[in-house]
């Protein structure tokens, strides 16, 4: 159960409308999940295993439908205003309460692996799997429950979608002994793997009371979309070994996948990685608490398809009642397509090193890496004069990821009644657009690629100076100072990223576990405050007593020509408490009683604590989910709720 | 096993078909033709009238005609006559005109080569005349005409003066007087819309002479129909009455017509009794449109006299007798003169603004009187203190929205306001 609970006099409110009282209005945040799990092993003949796996969850999760929303529980919070009438932006909390929103998921994936040795040097294996996927999201307003417009008619809006993946991966490897302390393991393997996605929509307006179905409903409207994707590779690996602590390996795959639309060629992606156990040369020096070191490097060429209609136009077609009132078809531009799209390729090298020290206490895994893409796909907004799609698929010039990314694992203490341990993970990413492809100008606005620049980074006028001159206290748009062009603000994603986790292990049976987490140098987009100030209601355009710094982001963004964000997009870093959990095991004691082997109990508080300069309400939220893989914009979006649990784990 | 992967057709192992794809390879022929022809009809009614909005609801909504009486901020800035460049509302309405722009020409194209002769051609040039007109009347100086035609490549297109925008207009409203023959209702229909783009241009005898080949008692009807996700229905009646959004004005902003107190047969109204979607602010139906099939007049005979009015008063002719005949038609009383300029073209506006309620053509009018009136935009806008809090804004214009600056043709310009000026 969620943070959210109907407040009394507003349930008061519903029933005398003659809303039910459900379960989702009672407790509009609610998660119930039910999860089967059957695992079924079989050697089945003398050199053939067969296993199979099946796993199936449903869950049923209602939610308050915020950001861009005016039904959502924040947007009407942030908009009310100091008179009574109006202390709530959009609707009251009854009516929000009284919306009904939530999302149904049945998934099923059952998958087979069979394994065939017919000879000792080789070992062929095969799996097959489905993955169904189904859900539902409905959003019901009750008739007469007191929103405004068509809803209090009663309303009904569903969305059902159904999506089948498969897949079939099957592969030979063979392995020999060479002369020479060599050994050698050859693969070849083919996979397969298809997605089809269907999906109907539909809603109904004028619903009688006490019904909640669109076959109840005198206006209906419905429609259906598909998606239909299939991928195939051949691959061929061939690795060598030298006195078991030097590997070279070598690889090739193909890919080719649906041919619908336009018909891209089939790709070929090479690899090669070598593997070197240096630690455990004659040669390799004595030192002290190593115990052992392998160095690693690898290099390899991978890429990603354009989905199977992006680079074709496309028609739109609505049905339209003509001057002479008739009932046609009729067709517009859809998609606009783009015929010049080409696979995204890419190629990365890696170097590292994998250290265990102190008598296998500590581990280091260091990785340095450089992946260089041509064509990177991205899609990009399109001019709106073009008159057709708001959007399409683009390739990009080159763009360059390169950092480090390591590994610290340490046992700190360990005896017999207190155990600790720490993991360090950390990663540095430079991501930068190098160039755009000749006589390509630099695409986008306040979200740009530029040249030079990391994909995506924010950009836009800066304020460049601020005085209170006349001293009144209240900033006007003529005391500031606004660049003439727009300026790079910094990366639309975390450029650091650290992780840490520590474990203490208390007497035989208590377990304290702690996740913090740290992000770094990226923007954050404060686009409430900013909206909120667009309609007066931020306190930097209200209160002549807010520090000047706040009334210019105020002042810049809605009163100056300009109308700039730059004080909106703010920094993001933050460290996070996401997590401390507190684990009991039972005493045997206890669970023989109940005849059970083990138990433990569990209890756990998530998202517990954010340290941050950012002034808004969550640097990590992103009202457009993951659909923009650019930049961080929270738009009246909820933060992650704090919240707790306790699970009790029993093993027979 | 590889090997026999390897040999085998690819093409034909991942060939899929996507039932929810049409291309314009699969849209040919003469029915081809007529299917772009019908889209183009359902694209011009959402920029005109129909769907979530149109020209007759946002500019009646920036000008006297209508007030918010629903809660999205982004429509309320167009009410308050302060708009962001970032509207998300004006985003979508700008890229509805623009797909009505480009779905006519291109559909007026490809009749032109399947049906020549065919008059639905002049209808499509019509209608792309009219966006043309829309978007010189209710924009800023500097909107750019980019193309997507069915096939080939996009073209990006520069900023348009308002005056090349109207030159355009006039283009194409030839080129369906060309197309039209002997379709005596859309060589009507490019002749009132010449003479509407005339009188922006503030050429009155131009205007005067289009108009007088307009019939007395023609119209030209935008159809609505109900159904579908907006699809086609009256947008007015569909944001007033059905979603209680758009509330009809009375002296809106302290100089706004009294489209309610006066009770003009024109301009018929109820008193919901009740708020609107906001919950607070009082709901008045308009009845002009009295559901969500009621048609919309784009152009008629009456708008014809009422510019023939216009250009007698600039010229000193009967403007008054003409104004009186129209009024004598639906049982009004004659007007008087009221002997000064100002008295006269107030009179004038204030005729045309109950007999052209709700069909998008008073802030035109509003621009008008600033631009050849010499009225300032305070005299005449919604003025002073909003109805919702704060103050009127000065906009006399939507802006080019930011999403603009993806135009290609206008690389240079980031950070910049697209218009070219913002004025009236």
């Amino acid at each position: 159960m969620g943070p959210y609970s109907l407040p009394q006099p507003d349930r008061e409110d519903l029933e005398t409308r003659g809303v039910p009282i459900t379960s989702e209005v009672e407790r509009p945040n609610q998660l119930e999940r039910r999860n089967l799990r059957v695992n079924l092993n079989s050697q089945v003949a003398d050199r053939v295993t067969l296993s199979l796996q099946m796993s199936y969850l449903d869950s049923h999760f209602a939610y308050m439908g915020n950001d861009n929303n005016s039904f959502g529980f924040l947007p009407s919070a942030f908009f009310g205003g100091s008179n009574p009438d109006r202390a709530w932006g959009f609707q009251r909390p009854a009516q929000l309460f009284g919306r009904t929103f939530y999302q149904d998921t049945n998934r099923l994936t059952a998958g087979s692996t069979v394994t065939w040795d017919p000879f000792e040097w080789l070992a062929v294996r095969g799996t097959g799997g489905v993955d169904y996927y189904n859900r539902g999201d409905i959003s019901f307003f009750a008739r007469d429950i007191g929103v405004p417009g068509d809803s209090d008619r009663g309303r009904k809006d569903t969305d059902y979608l159904n999506q089948w993946q498969y897949t079939l991966d099957m592969s030979g490897t063979a392995s020999f002994d060479l002369p020479g302390s060599i050994t050698s393991r050859s693969t070849v393997g083919v996979q397969y793997f298809e997605n089809q996605f269907q999906g109907t929509t539909a809603w109904g307006i004028d619903i009688v009371n006490g019904g909640s179905s669109i076959g109840l409903a005198a206006e209906t409207f419905s429609s259906e979309f598909h998606t239909f994707e299939k991928t195939a590779g051949l691959f061929i690996d061939q690795q060598f070994g030298l006195n078991d602590r030097l590997f070279v390996t070598g690889a090739i795959r193909a890919d080719d996948n649906s041919a619908f639309g336009q018909d891209f060629d089939l790709i070929f992606y090479p690899k090669a990685g070598l593997s070197w156990i240096a630690s455990e040369e004659a040669f390799f020096p004595e030192i002290p608490f190593l115990d052992q070191l392998r160095f690693r490097g690898a290099w390899g060429k991978s890429g990603l398809q354009p989905g199977s209609d992006d680079a074709i136009r496309t028609l739109s077609a609505t049905a339209i009642t003509t001057p002479g009132d008739e009932t046609s078809s009729g067709v517009s531009i859809g998609n606009i397509g783009n015929s010049l799209l080409e696979p995204e390729r890419s190629s990365e090298i890696e170097l590292g090193f994998d250290a265990e020290v102190a008598g296998g206490r500590a581990g280091l895994e260091f990785t340095y890496y450089d992946k260089r893409t041509d064509g990177a796909l991205i899609t990009v907004p399109l001019a709106p004069s073009l008159g057709a799609s708001a959007s399409r698929w683009v390739n990009i010039g080159e763009v360059q990821n390169r950092g480090f990314e390591a590994t610290l694992t340490t046992d700190i203490v360990t005896t017999d009644g207190f155990g600790w341990d720490v993991t360090l993970s950390g990663s540095i990413n430079k991501n930068e657009l190098l160039s755009l492809g000749e006589g390509t100008e630099p695409i986008g606005s306040q979200t740009r690629f530029v040249p030079g620049f990391p994909l995506g980074g924010q950009w836009d006028r800066p304020i460049q100076s601020w005085s209170d001159t006349d001293g009144n206290g209240i900033l006007t748009p003529d005391e500031l100072v606004i660049g003439d062009t727009i300026e790079y603000i910094g990366p639309g994603q975390p450029e650091n990223q650290l992780t840490i986790s520590s474990n203490f292990q208390i007497l035989e049976n208590i377990n304290v576990y702690g996740l913090l987490d740290y992000r770094g140098n990226y923007i954050a987009y404060n686009n409430t405050e900013r909206f909120r100030c667009r309609f007066r209601l931020c306190q930097a355009l209200i209160d002549p007593g807010t520090p000047i710094d706040e009334q210019a982001r105020a002042v810049a963004s809605l009163l100056h020509p300009s109308q700039t964000v730059w004080g909106y997009m703010e920094r993001g870093d933050f460290w996070k408490l996401r997590e401390v959990s507190v684990r009991y095991t039972l005493p045997e004691l206890i669970t023989s009683r109940i005849g059970a082997s083990r138990g433990t109990l569990t209890v756990s508080g998530r998202n517990l604590g954010v340290w941050t300069d950012y002034t808004g309400m969550d640097p990590e939220i992103n009202w457009n989910g993951s659909g923009d893989n650019f930049g961080i914009s929270e738009f009246l979006t909820q933060p992650p709720v704090r919240y707790y649990t306790a699970r009790l784990n029993l093993t027979f | 096993m590889a090997t026999g992967f390897a040999a085998c057709d690819t093409d034909q192992l991942l060939n899929v078909v996507d039932p929810d794809i049409v291309t314009p390879g699969d849209v040919v022929g003469e029915k081809g033709a007529e299917l772009y022809w019908a889209g183009a009809i359902g694209l011009f009614a959402n920029a005109y009238s129909s769907g979530g909005g149109g020209q007759v609801v946002y500019s009646g909504m920036m000008s006297d005609e209508f007030h918010l009486s629903g809660t999205f901020p982004t429509r309320n800035e167009v009410d308050r006559r302060e708009m962001d460049d970032r509207n998300g509302t004006l985003l979508g309405q700008y890229r509805t005109y623009h797909r009505a722009r480009v779905g006519t020409k291109n559909a007026a194209e490809r009749m032109a080569e399947l049906l020549p002769g065919d008059s639905r051609i002049a209808e499509m040039w019509n209608m792309n005349a009219f966006v043309n007109l829309f978007f010189a009347e209710n924009y800023c100086s500097g909107v750019p005409f980019s193309d997507t035609p069915n096939e080939g490549d996009i073209v990006y297109g520069e900023r348009q003066t308002t005056q090349e925008i109207y030159e355009a207009a006039l283009a194409a409203f030839g080129a369906a007087d060309q197309a039209a023959g002997s379709d005596q209702n859309q060589k009507s229909l490019a002749a009132i819309g010449l003479a509407r783009t005339r009188l922006n241009m503030d050429d009155y005898a131009g205007a005067a002479s289009a108009a007088a080949t307009v019939p007395a008692d023609w119209e030209y009807h935008v159809r609505s129909k109900q159904g579908g996700d907006f699809g086609q229905r009256n947008a007015i009646f569909e944001l007033n009455q059905r979603q209680r959004r758009w509330s009809i004005s009375d002296m809106e902003g302290e100089n706004g017509v009294a489209f309610r107190s006066a009770d003009d047969v024109r301009v018929p109204w109820e008193d919901s009794g009740g708020p609107g979607f906001d919950q607070e602010t009082p709901l008045f139906h308009q009845l002009k449109y009295t559901s969500e099939e009621s048609d919309v007049v784009l152009g008629s005979g009456l708008e014809a006299q009422l510019i023939k009015a216009e250009v007698e008063l600039s010229t000193g002719g009967p403007w008054l007798a003409t104004l009186n005949a129209l009024r004598e038609g639906v049982g009004l009383p004659a007007l008087s003169d009221p002997g000064d300029r100002d008295g006269q073209v107030r009179m004038l506006f204030d005729e045309r603004a109950r007999w052209l309620f709700g069909t998008g053509h008073r802030l035109g009018d509003l621009r008008r009187l600033v631009r050849q009136y010499g009225y300032r935009q305070e005299e005449v806008f919604p003025t002073g203190s909003f109805f919702k809090g704060g103050a009127y804004g000065s906009d006399v214009n939507f802006p080019i929205p930011f999403e603009e600056h993806e135009n290609e043709a206008l690389s240079g310009l980031e950070g910049q306001s697209l218009c070219l000026d913002r004025e009236a």
